[in-house]
């Protein structure tokens, strides 16, 4: 697999502060690399030394085997990036925003501005005035201007921020059409472990500067936990019951039993017999998985203790 | 070359397309026009009289007749301090813009270096300040020729386009400094500050005689007299190529963000 983005103990400080610890990833080609952390994180200071507008303070970032360094710029031909909000020059109309970032590109394709301001939907908007767009145009522009240029290298930093749930879904099957049919590798941070989690191949967690956690996207399924909820009438009678039996059920605050033994996760009706022959019938028997958000605090809070 | 040609086309636009451009023109006709005004105020006396603080203005500035001479001089003392506050507005603009309207992070990862980006942002300004002293000048001229101003020659004409010349170019080269600033500071407000204080302070020197030492000083000495000593030259030199160089590092070397 051809590595396109790599990083070797990438650390960032501002004074005693690091905002970026010994951060090693790879990335490769064709993938969605999904970089998920809170606000702070370290996510956005990641991207700019990716971009080389961030000098490490010590590590290194190489992108298709070339070292990062603002000097160099061969290496951003094929490499679309939008950070953060996107800013746009606000007295200019789209057209000639995009007609600035397609010039910069040094990109002479004809027809490349229609193109893409028809795949992001902006075509009736090319003569309105930056300043005058809505959030949601604001960041459709960015991204129009991150991919005018067909690059083969996509960075962006919360690309659905601002959008509404139409313009995310339109987003997310985008980037999984860059990647799945035209093999761009895709590097996107979010703080939405929910929304990234849905086209992202490989996910890796920062927190406080420092990955927590890397895995795919099957590992980041079989990492959520399980577990199995009983509604019973009576709940502390069935709790102490299954307790007699060697089972741990926690009381919930809606009054359900919550029993996370993978076996019994597995095979409830052995459980449900056991209540049942009791006088215990469980009106609701069900197996619940942790949630993305709720998987996501919990790495971070483990990392944390 | 090409990449530079490229980069100078996108900053061409973006001053064309900016409101800021026509208002720079617009205030540079206006100042040239009020030279004019005062002018006019010395010519017919009898007028001025009615006008209240414009004729006591005009009584501050009177340097003598109502002539080209004088006219040309009068052009000249504007132009020096209007010059300074001007070219440091387009600059802070033109490299500050970048940061408050956070289009600066576009820029910066591109196949075009970063070095042909502010050489051609330099090159903007340049022409954007040739173009503004150019209005400045043939509003001054314009002007002069409707108030029919006595003592016409192409000897004064000469040796007032030799001056303003002079002047224009050595207030041009105090861009880099600014451009620094705008760049340090990230915005427009302090290399704006910078420009009104370094107005001041040339003021100031030139009163206690350190005016040929201070570079904002010496295009309005050089205005008034014709004149600088050699050292002028080499301070003001100086202070393009170290403000260039503080710029150039600036954008190669800091963190942008």
């Amino acid at each position: 697999m051809e590595e396109i983005i790599k990083t070797q103990n990438l650390t960032k400080s501002y004074g005693k502060v690091t905002a970026v610890s010994d951060l090693s990833i790879s990335v490769n080609k064709g993938e969605i690399y999904g970089f998920i952390g809170l606000n702070g994180a370290g996510k956005t200071t990641t991207i700019r030394m990716l971009l080389g507008m961030v000098r490490a303070s010590s590590g290194s970032a190489f992108i298709k085997d070339t070292e990062i360094n603002p000097g160099k710029t061969e290496i951003w031909k094929r490499i679309g990036y939008m950070v953060e909000a996107p800013s746009h020059y606000p007295n200019l109309t789209v057209r000639e925003n995009l007609e600035i970032t397609k010039k910069l590109r040094l990109l002479d394709t004809p027809h490349s501005i229609e193109r893409i301001a028809d795949k992001l939907q902006l075509t009736k908007y090319m003569d309105r005035k930056a300043k005058n767009l809505s959030q949601g145009n604001s960041q459709r522009l960015g991204l129009a201007k991150a991919l005018i240029h067909n690059p083969e290298l996509l960075i962006l930093d919360e690309p659905t921020n601002a959008l509404d749930p139409a313009g995310i879904v339109e987003i997310r099957n985008l980037l999984k059409d860059l990647s799945h049919n035209h093999g761009v590798t895709i590097f996107v941070s979010s703080h939405i472990l929910s929304e990234i989690a849905k086209f992202s191949s490989r996910i890796g967690i920062i927190h406080e500067g420092r990955m927590v956690k890397e895995m795919n996207r099957n590992e980041l399924d079989s990492n959520c936990k399980k577990k199995l909820l009983l509604g019973v009438g009576n709940a502390q009678n069935a709790q102490s019951l299954l307790l007699e039996k060697g089972i741990t059920a926690d009381l919930s605050k809606e009054n359900y039993l919550e029993i996370d033994d993978t076996a019994t996760i597995h095979h409830p009706e052995s459980i449900v017999e056991l209540l049942v022959n009791n006088g215990l019938t469980p009106y609701l028997v069900q197996t619940q998985k942790e949630d993305l958000e709720a998987y996501f605090l919990r790495t971070i809070n483990t990392k944390e203790k | 070359m090409k990449h530079l040609l490229t980069s100078l086309s996108v900053e061409t636009l973006k001053t064309r397309k900016s409101r800021i451009f026509w208002i720079t023109i617009i205030f540079f006709t206006f100042v040239a026009s009020m030279m004019g005004l005062l002018m006019f105020v010395q010519k017919y006396p009898e007028v001025s009289g009615k006008m209240g603080m414009i004729a006591d203005k005009a009584a501050l500035t009177k340097i003598g007749d109502s002539n080209w001479q004088n006219y040309f001089m009068q052009l000249l003392q504007g132009i020096a301090g209007v010059g300074l506050i001007g070219v440091g507005f387009v600059v802070s603009w033109v490299f500050g813009r970048e940061y408050s309207d956070r289009t600066i992070k576009d820029i910066l990862a591109l196949p075009i270096s970063r070095t042909n980006i502010i050489l051609s942002k330099f090159i903007v300004i340049v022409i954007w300040s040739l173009i503004l002293a150019l209005t400045y000048l043939l509003t001054g001229l314009l002007i002069g020729w409707l108030l029919d101003l006595s003592d016409w020659s192409s000897a004064i004409l000469g040796q007032f386009l030799w001056r303003y010349s002079v002047t224009t170019v050595l207030t041009i080269l105090l861009i880099t400094p600014v451009s620094f600033f705008a760049s340090y500071s990230k915005g427009i407000i302090l290399p704006i500050g910078l420009a009104v204080l370094t107005l001041i302070l040339a003021n100031f020197t030139g009163m206690v005689g350190l005016g040929p030492y201070f570079p904002w000083a010496i295009p309005g000495i050089y205005a008034v007299t014709g004149g600088v000593q050699l050292i002028s030259y080499i301070i003001i030199v100086t202070t393009f190529i170290v403000g260039y160089i503080a710029t150039f590092l600036w954008w190669n070397k800091a963190d942008q963000y």
